[in-house]
């Protein structure tokens, strides 16, 4: 993961520009949220706990998680995946579907009945293809 | 809510009595009965927009920004006429900050033993990062558990 930042465009700022860049994308996305049912709309805004993630990496074996937020995910995970291409500074990598699903990944997307249609279908033909 | 920044500037002390008639003024203003004209002016004669403060002349609005030296205090002025709230704000400095600092949070209060009675939201202070953007705007906050994983993050990924 080392010199992600000397590839990425637009040019990689300082730490705190980032930070300040990540937080106003985490508004805007909450932001779009607001024409879904409010329970589902709440829902989005919560962090998974830590002893579930715990859980899940110990007795599961899961090792990565998808459709993770820098400002969420678990650094005791082996990677993590990000829907926005630009958190690629945090570590994150980019598109989840670009690649095949292997081993076993935790995932707490946003409630988007397409999104969690795609996520179904991409696990399933991840695990036939293996 | 609107935010006035002065701009510093330096005066010499002599200049501020450069006006010749300045003492004139002194004394007149010093030797007019105020008093007796105030109570003249009856309640009963004012309207409700003087009581508010409108005297109906605007002769005043054209030379307000003129000083005593002639010059335009307008000039010397920056108005921010965006949105400001004095206790999450910083002066900006034109680039992001992260700031470490005490912050106060209301917890949503639970006091399941006195029925009926309205819900207080408990008042915390504690210790978090606060995010500013150029203009000294807070973006938002983050523990500093959070900001440590973001910052070893971004370190691992340079």
């Amino acid at each position: 993961m080392i010199g992600l930042h000397s590839a990425t465009q637009p040019p990689v700022q300082d730490a705190a520009t980032e930070i300040v860049g990540l937080l106003q994308r985490c508004k805007l996305q909450m932001s779009s949220l607001n024409n879904i049912r409010k329970k589902a709309r709440y829902s989005n805004m919560y962090c998974t706990p830590r002893h579930i993630m715990t859980f899940l990496q110990k007795w599961a074996i899961a090792t990565k998680q998808k459709f993770a937020s820098p400002l969420a995910f678990d650094p005791s995970y082996q990677a993590y995946w990000s829907e926005n291409t630009r958190d690629t500074v945090f570590q994150a990598s980019a598109n989840a579907f670009d690649t095949k699903f292997t081993g076993f990944s935790f995932c707490h997307p946003n409630y988007c009945d397409y999104l969690l249609h795609s996520l179904v279908g991409h696990a399933l033909q991840s695990t036939i293809s293996t | 809510m609107m935010k006035v920044i002065w701009q510093p500037t330096w005066e010499a002390a002599e200049l501020l009595l450069a006006n010749p008639e300045f003492k004139t003024y002194v004394n007149s203003y010093e030797n007019a009965d105020t008093v007796t004209q105030l109570n003249a002016q009856s309640e009963d004669q004012e309207t409700n927009l003087t009581k508010q403060g409108y005297d109906g002349c605007t002769q005043h609005f054209e030379n307000m920004w003129d000083s005593s030296q002639g010059q335009n205090i307008r000039d010397k002025a920056i108005f921010i006429t965006d949105t400001v709230n004095p206790q999450a704000d910083i002066q900006h400095t034109w680039k992001c900050e992260i700031w470490v600092r005490d912050v106060d949070l209301l917890k949503p209060g639970s006091n399941k033993d006195s029925e009926g009675e309205p819900i207080i939201p408990e008042h915390i202070t504690c210790q978090a990062a606060c995010a500013f953007d150029i203009y000294g705007k807070c973006t938002g906050m983050l523990s500093l558990e959070r900001l440590n994983i973001l910052l070893h993050a971004y370190n691992q990924s340079k």
